[in-house]
């Protein structure tokens, strides 16, 4: 008993140093890089939510393939409201994740009763369902050409304060990351709190867990609705930064990738879900000196990691550690 | 009348497309118990290597075809042994392993055949008059090929002993191994055959339509979309699926548009899954 607060002491001192370095080379980034790396920095920021929210789901044993679903509702509702009613990118940016969340909650009581395989299909299924709904609603959505001219967020306080988010970089590189701070913190207490351990044993035996008077699939909906919500917000928010969004935006590769960073990252722990985009995304600009070849050797070394560190590049030190001591 | 009758062809020659990568796909969901995402990229690769021998080398496109056929198939059972056997009944490894392969394989067609597509000239001239509709010799030639193709792989897997035993892994490989059943060997059969069958759609579709990189992808969706309709591991559901996908396709897109075709598609699909998870022949997976 004594041994076990240790070592849970001791891990999450050590996961407290991992996450603040993370957070104070997060803050101190803006004014150290040239802004062509804010762009790259909020995308992986972006998708750090996703990918903790994927794993949300993961962990109650369902394998996503459609998180780019809820990134598209919450994007495209966030733009038709915003351009079609004019109405402040604060309120579109609750609604839009009020919207996917909502829609999660209705089907996720339908779907989340299928399991495995079948899972996958049915939400590679949804989200291929929403793209050509997108695209088929031409007069409303504007069809495959998307819509352009996405006003950028303002803020507005009278007297005191006035920043109105142009195609400066800066004042979204800090919304995303308060957005990801917030997302991800509450993600990640809802984990270590009572719900958190149901989930996880949803996943290792959830027929236990439903004849100890667990409602599995109740839990399921909650994990699935978090995670959609913080999703859709993620979607209001590019939609907002680019400015510009279409269908293509939201399509399989996107849920396909969403899936390969959090697995490359380290599925099992959440670091491992906020460390897999930012190693890949950087690892990928740093190959793009290969040009037309990048995607190639992307992949060649996507299948070196899985073969030789199957936990993840999160189990990397653990393994030097391990090598080390073994000498 | 001629019409409706035109359609159903167009229907049929859009699920021989997509009916042997779909029989391909079926096997090695039920035999390997993960989804191989690279399995669209076999039926590109199928084309293009008929396209190089039969275009660029300029030998008999029937030549062309075995060579492809035989050479991915050879690529097949390295994959195979190399990266999937270790991830089988696994699901996001399968997916992250599949997806690098994928990836490596589109670019590389890229970096060597080049982003423009490519189109393979005909073997089979002529049209074919049955009163009022007319068929291009091709498409009559290659559907029936492809049910040619489909009632040799169902009789390979009924009446042999290798298709028996396939079948039996795909049921409960534990036992079947039990049984004295060679899992390895087996796994290797599977990949060749459902390899060979995209990569000989590839070719064959290739004079068709035109090939060009980036066909993988989405043939993949599709024929996940066909098999699970049909019911995973079974030969037989996944190719009415396809054939019934193809039939939705040309009836919506002659009548209403492409988009819409699409939008049925995944609407059968989800309500089938949500009232016979196991499609239509299956039998449900543990995965």
């Amino acid at each position: 008993m004594d041994l076990n607060i240790s070592c849970k002491e001791m891990w999450i001192k050590k996961g407290n140093i991992f996450y603040l370095t993370l957070l104070a080379l997060l803050i101190v980034i803006p004014w150290i890089l040239p802004e062509f790396w804010l762009s790259i920095f909020i995308s992986i920021m972006s998708m750090v939510v996703l990918t903790v929210g994927f794993r949300m789901i993961y962990i109650t044993g369902r394998l996503s393939l459609g998180h780019a679903f809820p990134v598209g509702i919450g994007a495209y509702t966030s733009a038709l409201i915003a351009t079609k009613i004019g109405i402040n990118f604060w309120i579109c940016i609750i609604i839009s994740g009020l919207m996917a969340g909502l829609i999660a909650l209705v089907l996720g009581y339908i779907i989340l009763r299928i399991g495995g395989i079948y899972f996958v299909v049915v939400t590679l299924a949804l989200s291929e369902i929403l793209i050509y709904l997108l695209i088929w609603a031409d007069p409303l959505t504007g069809g495959i050409t998307g819509i352009v001219n996405i006003p950028g967020p303002e803020i507005h306080l009278p007297g005191i304060l006035k920043i109105k988010f142009g195609y400066d970089l800066l004042p979204y590189y800090f919304l995303i990351f308060v957005i990801m701070l917030v997302s991800v913190g509450i993600m990640y207490r809802l984990e270590r709190s009572h719900i958190g351990r149901v989930l996880h044993a949803l996943r290792q035996n959830d027929l236990l867990a439903e004849h100890l008077g667990i409602d599995i699939t109740a839990y399921r909906v909650l994990a699935f609705v978090t995670s959609s919500f913080f999703a859709g917000i993620v979607g209001s928010f590019t939609a907002h930064y680019h400015h510009y969004l279409c269908p293509e935006d939201f399509s399989v590769m996107e849920s396909l990738f969403i899936q390969i960073y959090t697995f490359i990252g380290g599925i099992e722990s959440i670091a491992g879900a906020i460390v897999g985009p930012f190693v890949i995304i950087l690892g990928s600009e740093a190959l793009k000196v290969a040009k037309e070849a990048q995607p190639l050797l992307y992949g060649a070394l996507m299948l070196l990691v899985i073969l030789w560190l199957p936990g993840g590049l999160i189990t990397l030190p653990a393994l030097f550690k391990v090598k080390i001591r073994k000498r | 009348m001629e019409q409706i009758i035109q359609i159903i062809i167009n229907g049929i020659v859009l699920g021989s497309n997509l009916v042997l990568v779909a029989i391909g796909f079926s096997l090695l969901i039920g035999i390997m118990r993960l989804i191989q995402f690279a399995h669209g990229e076999m039926y590109m690769l199928g084309g293009y290597g008929v396209w190089y021998f039969s275009v660029q080398l300029g030998l008999n496109y029937w030549l062309g075809l075995a060579l492809a056929v035989f050479l991915v198939s050879l690529f097949g059972i390295l994959l195979e042994r190399y990266f999937l056997r270790q991830f089988r009944e696994t699901l996001l490894p399968a997916v992250v392993v599949t997806v690098s392969w994928m990836m490596i394989l589109e670019t590389g067609a890229l970096l060597v055949f080049g982003t423009e597509s490519k189109s393979i000239p005909t073997v089979f001239k002529g049209i074919v008059h049955i009163s009022d509709i007319t068929i291009s010799m091709e498409r009559v030639v290659v559907s029936l090929i492809a049910l040619a193709t489909i009632g040799g792989v169902l009789a390979f897997m009924k009446n042999t002993k290798t298709g028996r035993a396939m079948r039996a892994v795909a049921r409960e490989a534990e036992i079947a191994s039990l049984m004295g059943v060679n899992i390895g060997s087996i796994l290797r059969k599977s990949m060749v055959l459902a390899t060979a069958l995209a990569a000989a759609a590839g070719a064959l579709m290739g004079p068709i339509f035109t090939m060009d990189a980036t066909v993988g992808v989405g043939l993949s969706v599709k024929a996940l979309v066909a098999i699970t309709l049909g019911g995973m591991g079974s030969v037989g559901g996944a190719a009415l699926a396809s054939y019934l996908l193809g039939m939705i396709e040309s009836f919506t897109g002659s009548f209403v548009s492409a988009e819409f075709a699409m939008l049925i598609y995944f609407f059968i699909l989800i309500l089938v899954l949500l009232i016979r998870p196991q499609g239509f022949f299956g039998f449900e997976y543990k995965l």
